[in-house]
């Protein structure tokens, strides 16, 4: 196996690997194309690559684009996050980085009779990131998820919200997930 | 700081940078290991095609979701997507794994709505059906996720028995991840 520095490119006639001082794998760059980011261990390497799943305790209807889901610090099964990228007391997903993200939310109708109106709000703007969970089959338990996929700048704020009709139902019976997918080549 | 070519790579004893230009920092080798875009915020590859809007036209039963709006906060339309904002066809331009999502509210239902997003033309690819209650406002959700050959397309449509509601009820999204 031989790897060799011509003028602008690094060729190899095999994977080429990346070592600590000890020997140890810390990266290959495999003859197939792929490239695997791993720590010998197999653990992603990107330990910072924004990542959260948690579900909201406090649900509220408003026309006020600021006021959304919040007080996700109950811990529920699966909850948590990577990155520092999600404020759990108040809600918010603030991107660390500019790029493309995917989320997912989801909520249920709670009581009453009246539609519910959900969105997922991006710096306070919800237009083309909103539907409807109908009351028709009485007035809980309607359901509806959703997946959005958004281009961030650096420091947009995303938060799941009700902005008319009746509220979410709380606790496991909504969530909010979202990942970084990577930076928008334009 | 030393880096030392093996064989079979690389071996260093803090970093190995990879540069542009001589100065620009491209990929970042770490002790921790992996590979980073010049952080460990960067794990993902460079989006090149990427849309995300909602229609304008074309919310009737039978017709192709057509004459999106794409600058929408958070949205956008990148320069080799594939998608033509125009006519709603997003046509794959290169060969890998792309996720798509669509939503939509049904408008006039008269019984179940069914909304699709299209693959090459069929309805059959990824469909769904809003909540059988006829009327208005039952809420439809296809995410798929497709590994497509250059040259595929996709769309949205409501094929049958309602129409989507207009305006910014409805969205279709997609990005290639890989």
């Amino acid at each position: 196996m031989a790897t060799s520095i011509n003028q602008n490119q690094i060729v190899s006639d095999g994977a080429m690997f990346y070592r600590d001082t000890s020997g140890n794998v810390m990266c290959t760059h495999h003859s197939n194309g792929a490239i695997s980011s791993n720590d010998g261990s197999g653990n992603s390497a990107a330990r910072k690559r924004p990542w959260f799943k948690y579900h909201a305790a406090t649900t509220e209807t408003s026309g006020n684009t600021s006021t959304h889901a919040r007080n996700y610090n109950s811990g529920l099964s699966g909850s948590g996050q990577v990155g520092d990228c999600f404020n759990v007391t108040n809600g918010r997903f603030t991107a660390p980085r500019a790029g493309i993200y995917l989320f997912t939310i989801d909520s249920i109708t709670n009581s009453g009779g009246t539609d519910n109106r959900h969105a997922l709000y991006v710096n306070a703007t919800y237009h083309s990131r909103r539907t409807i969970n109908v009351s028709n089959h009485g007035g809980t338990h309607n359901n509806r998820p959703a997946t959005y996929i958004c281009n961030l700048a650096e420091g947009d704020w995303v938060a799941m919200a009700d902005h008319e009709g009746i509220k979410s139902h709380e606790n496991t019976w909504n969530h909010f997930s979202g990942t970084y997918i990577g930076p928008y080549g334009g | 700081m030393a880096i030392t070519l093996r064989g079979d790579g690389f071996q260093y004893d803090t970093e190995l940078n990879l540069k542009v230009d001589n100065t620009d920092v491209v990929e970042n080798h770490g002790l921790a290991g992996g590979s980073t875009n010049s952080d460990q915020y960067c794990g993902g590859h460079t989006v090149r095609s990427y849309f995300s809007g909602y229609p304008n036209s074309n919310h009737g039963t039978g017709n192709v979701w057509q004459t999106y709006s794409t600058d929408e906060v958070a949205s956008g339309n990148s320069t080799n997507s594939g998608f033509n904002a125009a006519t709603g066809r997003f046509t794959a331009p290169k060969t890998g794994c792309y996720i798509f999502t669509m939503a939509g509210i049904t408008s006039s239902g008269n019984s179940d709505t069914r909304f699709a997003i299209m693959l090459n033309g069929n309805t059959n690819a990824s469909h769904c059906i809003s909540d059988r209650q006829g009327g208005n406002y039952s809420p439809t959700v296809i995410s798929a996720t497709w590994y497509l050959n250059a040259g595929d397309y996709t769309e949205c449509t409501v094929y049958s028995g309602g129409n989507a509601h207009g305006g910014s009820w409805n969205h279709f999204a997609g990005v290639q991840i890989a």
